[in-house]
């Protein structure tokens, strides 16, 4: 069917007024967009319905018009809420989702951080303990030798062992007897120093108890003492110590003056 | 379509360019003002509820919308409200214009030139139009309607529709 065959047919008619069936409707419509005189010619058969029917209308205001506006207005200004709602919805559940990995992250970051620190304080905590039982004991040792009670007696390298000493601090009314080991070498494995009170007329040595290991940095330590000391010695004895000293091993000898 | 995206602009457009022609349609069938102007709103309504139904590959826009108004027009005369008013009219307004000549339905038209047009049309081209323009039959249910072949009606219809052009001065 060529164009004029098609505009002479009628059916450009009944295409403007919605009489052809939907196939027939569909291909004329294809071929509207591909002819422009088909395209003119339908326009001017609509035109000339939408004349014939605006005729047939009575005069009217613009009162459908405004309420139509109206309504729209309405309409637009309900529905416009709807998108942006959703999309709010929508942005709120991504940021949720990546707040929530970005939290739980945060969140698993600062337990670590927290245990850490924890820890630490922990450790910190022991340490300071550590280090408030040793500040207090200094201060029951430096109470103890700044006691106008307490003798100090400096306990002399004796012989092979020259180079070698120790310095008790007896207090014959508080019963105890401060040591400071400094000047003795550390002592070999399996051996300890025994620590003597000594009565010297006859000489009788009383063991004020053992201690394994000395050295530049040994504390001053202290042992109960009641025995009305006399002098002091130091001697290496075997691990857990003897009843009786060893002279021959006696380092450091010192009278009570 | 630009009112398929909700714009209002384009809304406006559209009721400029056709809400005569659809009132005019809507007004033969129900022949009342205020109702006619009612189920018009009605139907800019629909046609902006339903914008994204239009189908420009099935027809056009004008089409649509007037496929709406015969439709909404139909169903009102069908309706409990219609069907209760002591005035309806029974009488086709646009088949009836030759015979009427002056009547209380042209005094409300805004056009004398209607009554011209349509008084020089042939009797049958009246019926023709009414049928598939303004009552929207299928031009198989029109040649039915109107006894007459398939391929009669056809040419016929375009041979009435030229005739209107020609009296609108477009031919």
């Amino acid at each position: 069917m060529t164009e004029q065959e098609l505009i002479d047919s009628g059916e450009l008619e009944l295409y403007v007024c919605g009489a052809l069936d939907t196939v027939r409707e569909r291909e004329i419509s294809t071929l509207i967009k591909s002819s422009p005189s088909i395209r003119q010619e339908m326009l001017a058969i609509e035109h000339a319905y939408t004349q014939l029917a605006a005729g047939l209308a009575p005069e009217s205001d613009d009162a459908v018009y405004d309420r139509l506006i109206s309504s729209l207005g309405q309409r637009n200004r309900t529905a416009s809420k709807t998108p942006w709602t959703s999309y709010l919805g929508w942005a709120a559940a991504a940021v949720f989702v990546v707040g929530t990995g970005y939290f739980y992250n945060q969140r698993t970051t600062l337990e670590n951080d927290l245990n850490k620190v924890a820890l630490q304080n922990e450790v910190l905590e022991k340490q300071l303990s550590a280090e408030s039982e040793q500040a207090a004991s200094y201060l029951v040792t430096l109470d103890a030798l700044s006691d106008p009670n307490t003798i100090t007696v400096t306990l002399a390298g004796q012989t092979n062992f020259e180079t070698t000493n120790a310095v008790a601090f007896y207090n014959a009314t508080s019963g105890m007897t401060y040591f400071k080991l400094a000047g003795l070498p550390v002592a070999p494995s399996n051996m300890v120093y025994q620590l003597w009170s000594l009565k010297l007329d006859p000489l009788t040595p009383t063991s004020l108890g053992i201690t394994e290991n000395t050295g530049a940095n040994a504390s001053v330590f202290s042992v109960k003492n009641t025995n009305g000391s006399e002098a002091f010695g130091i001697t290496l004895e075997p691990a857990g110590g003897s009843d009786n000293p060893n002279l021959e091993q006696l380092y450091t000898l010192g009278v009570v003056k | 379509m630009r009112m398929q995206e909700g714009n209002e602009m384009a809304f406006s457009r559209i009721y400029e360019r056709y809400h005569k022609a659809l009132l005019g349609v809507i007004y033969n069938v129900v022949k009342k003002q205020d109702i006619a102007e009612e189920i018009l709103q009605d139907v800019f309504m629909k046609i902006w509820k339903n914008a994204d139904s239009y189908d420009a590959d099935q027809g056009r826009f004008f089409t649509w919308a007037l496929n709406i108004s015969r439709n909404a027009a139909i169903d009102y005369l069908r309706s409990k409200a219609h069907k209760n008013d002591s005035l309806n009219l029974s009488r086709d307004y646009f088949v009836n214009i030759p015979e009427d000549g002056t009547n209380e339905l042209e005094i409300q038209t805004d056009s004398l030139g209607i009554m011209t047009w349509v008084k020089k049309l042939q009797p049958m081209c009246i019926k023709v139009i009414d049928l598939i323009f303004f009552k929207g039959f299928t031009f198989k249910d029109a040649a039915h309607d109107l006894a007459i072949p398939e391929g009669t009606l056809k040419s016929r219809h375009r041979k009435c529709v030229q005739e209107l052009r020609t009296s609108m001065g477009e031919l």
